[in-house]
């Protein structure tokens, strides 16, 4: 891991753990509704809302979490030097997102400014680890890191080679 | 010390014991699930009656089981020796929101739910029409009451909200109650009169609260990972005002094992012990001792490996010590603590029950 | 028609609820604009002189928790330089914030949060986070905890 990457991890690592400190609760405003209360609109009960936390690496690579009393939004700038990568994580998140029923804690949206975003909810905690959650995220920040890089090296080879076969009629 | 039952594979939000602790309810969805608790427990009933989660469970003086829901709803269940099954009565709760927390008073006469409808329903019964009324606390509480405790002298309740305060009320109903000992309280006390309100200096939210054994205090346990222990000293006199900030994850539930102690657990999956009068953690009781494995500073270790040595630096008073979760017994969030028959017991999300001795 | 389906039928009933601001505990604290401008000053120049642990300390001992958004924002500012400045002079922080007390690892940890916030702060990214890491290294999970839970923002 190269030496930049871990004190980020290491923010977001302990950041997480800090914000996936959920209960089950039950709306104060809607009758017999248990909703996500980040995900809904708080003018009348801000209280069940905690500060959201800003960790960024640089200003391409940022993670925000906003947490609230029985859910946590996680959502995540993922880095893009060039236009190519940008294309590339567009593309990427693109499939996961459309396939978000298989990611249980995968939100369908990212919200604006950011790549991707995750809701953990009570029920998530209640089902799963708390650390096997965090892992999970963290895990996808190194590997989306990899597999962009590594999509990016593909393509260049691919058009190195593509190039070269229409190339060569002329050597 | 410490015995652990695996009850469930859902979590126990509630879980109470009979006077006598031969008898043990837990909370497991809708549903309340009766244990006889011996050597080890088993399963000798289930009560059906709510439609959504069940919030709370507490068994009276007197044997009868009192539970509420987040449908809205509280019922009180008592043996029918006849149909030779727990039978349930109606309470009037008169809230339309959720019930979160519900608690007998110490003689068992009235009875106490709080609610997401910034409500507090103290409840007496009422013979003629065979159900439980209640009578509402709710100024000045404008969010959700997470906790409540009763005072020993069966009148005044504390209550915990996600506003950050406490609160103590009086619950006096005439012609029920005896006029109650003037204490560090107040004299005068007639029903919903306000004898205290408390608050850190971060305004987390409260998630329990309790009256010291001799009722002339309270302690609450925050988000902001702090335990608070108030004493009032009288009137004109500012209460004594104790906050202790832990690196811990916050705590759910608290309990007084002394006069001077008091066991905290919840996020942080450890049952600590906390002791007065200056009120910092003076023990670990789930701690397990293991070899300590020396970590070499300049050694490069994963993200992984360091958080785990971080926590084990918070939970372990600074040594550096290898081990998945810190030597506790509980895997997921502890949500209730009950002392029974001198040992402390507590109920987790993860779906057991431990019961420790401390 | 007005759309009915978007009256906030809640606001109706106003009364029942906590607003953002009944939400901040009240604060015994007598600073003024005028303080607020002199600390400032004040730790500029115990940055000049070397002084930074001083400087750290005086920052985190006063953040303006009562004033309006402009006021803490010139503040952040203040603190960025102030971090930034201990890092460049320093290899290893630790030790600094060995000497904090906690209510000051506390607000140190609220202000890491903040900047990394910032246009400016996310830029300088790598050099908060190894606060942050050293921080997180000595206190534990509290201050996070605090960070999040604190009503009195920075």
């Amino acid at each position: 891991m190269s030496q930049s990457l871990k004190p980020y991890l290491t923010a977001v690592r302990s950041s997480l753990t800090a914000a996936i400190c959920l209960e089950d609760f039950s709306s104060q405003l809607v009758e017999r509704h248990n909703r996500p209360e980040i995900e809904v609109d708080n003018t009348h009960t801000p209280e069940l809302i905690l500060n959201p936390m800003a960790i960024a690496r640089n200003e391409n690579e940022k993670v925000l979490i906003e947490p609230s009393i029985n859910s946590v939004r996680v959502s995540i700038k993922i880095k893009q030097a060039d236009e190519i990568e940008q294309i590339l994580v567009h593309q990427f998140t693109r499939f996961l997102t459309s396939r978000a029923e298989n990611f249980f804690i995968l939100r369908r949206v990212p919200i604006k400014g950011y790549d991707i975003s995750f809701l953990v909810t009570n029920f998530h905690t209640e089902q799963m680890l708390k650390d096997k959650l965090v892992d999970f995220i963290i895990e996808f920040m190194e590997e989306v890191d990899k597999e962009i890089s590594e999509m990016k090296l593909f393509l260049n080879a691919r058009a190195r080679v593509i190039a070269e076969a229409y190339l060569t009629p002329f050597d | 010390m410490s015995i652990t039952y695996k009850l469930s594979n859902k979590p126990i939000h509630d879980h109470s014991y009979s006077p006598d602790g031969s008898i043990m309810a837990i909370t497991k969805e809708n549903i309340v699930e009766i244990y006889q608790v011996s050597s080890k427990p088993t399963l000798i009933t289930t009560l059906k009656g709510h439609d959504k989660t069940v919030a709370s469970v507490d068994i009276s003086i007197d044997g009868k089981i009192l539970t509420c829901s987040q449908d809205r709803n509280a019922l009180v269940w008592d043996w029918d020796q006849s149909k030779n099954e727990y039978v349930p009565t109606l309470v009037l709760l008169r809230i339309n929101r959720s019930a979160n927390y519900c608690r007998w008073s110490p003689n068992g006469s009235k009875f106490a739910v709080a609610s997401s409808d910034r409500i507090v329903a103290v409840c007496y019964y009422e013979e003629e029409n065979n159900w439980w009324v209640s009578k509402h606390l709710k100024k000045p509480i404008k969010s959700t009451i997470t906790s409540l405790d009763w005072h020993p002298n069966n009148v005044l309740l504390a209550t915990g909200s996600t506003d950050g305060h406490v609160r103590v009320f009086s619950s006096f109903i005439k012609g029920l109650d005896e006029k109650p000992e003037g204490s560090v309280w107040g004299t005068k006390l007639p029903f919903q009169t306000l004898c205290g309100d408390f608050t850190n200096e971060t305004g987390g939210w409260v998630h329990d609260v309790k009256f010291s054994l001799d009722g002339d205090s309270v302690g609450f346990v925050s988000h902001d990972s702090s335990l608070t222990i108030v004493s009032p000293q009288g009137e004109g006199v500012p209460p004594v005002f104790v906050n202790t900030f832990t690196s811990h994850l916050p705590f759910k539930a608290l309990s007084f094992i002394g006069p001077n102690s008091v066991v905290v657990s919840g996020h942080n999956l450890n049952l600590l012990v906390f002791e007065g009068p200056n009120w910092q953690q003076t023990r670990v009781v789930d701690q397990t001792v293991k070899a300590v494995a020396k970590v070499d500073e300049d050694e490069e270790i994963s993200s992984h490996d360091a958080l785990n040595m971080f926590r084990q630096l918070d939970l372990k008073g600074r040594v550096k010590e290898k081990s998945t979760n810190g030597g506790a017994d509980h895997t997921n969030t502890v949500e209730s603590i009950r002392i029974v028959n001198g040992k402390v017991s507590t109920s987790g999300i993860d779906g057991k029950v431990v019961i420790f001795s401390v | 028609m007005e759309d009915w389906r978007r009256i906030d039928i809640d606001a109706l009933e106003a009364d029942n609820f906590l607003t953002k601001e009944e939400l901040v505990p009240s604060i015994d604290s007598n600073l003024s604009l005028q303080d607020i401008s002199n600390i400032i000053n004040e730790c500029r120049n115990y940055l000049t002189k070397g002084k930074f642990l001083e400087s750290l300390q005086l920052g985190l001992d006063n953040p303006p928790y009562l004033f309006d958004q402009s006021v803490k924002d010139q503040y952040n500012e203040l603190m960025f330089e102030v971090l930034c400045s201990i890092k460049n002079n320093n290899n290893d922080v630790s030790p600094i914030i060995k000497n904090l007390s906690t209510k000051q690892q506390d607000v140190l940890i609220k202000y890491l949060y903040k900047i990394m916030n910032t246009s400016y702060g996310s830029k300088q990214g790598g050099l908060m986070l190894v606060w942050f890491e050293k921080t997180i290294e000595i206190t534990g999970l509290g201050p996070i905890i605090r960070f999040m839970s604190d009503r009195r923002t920075v």
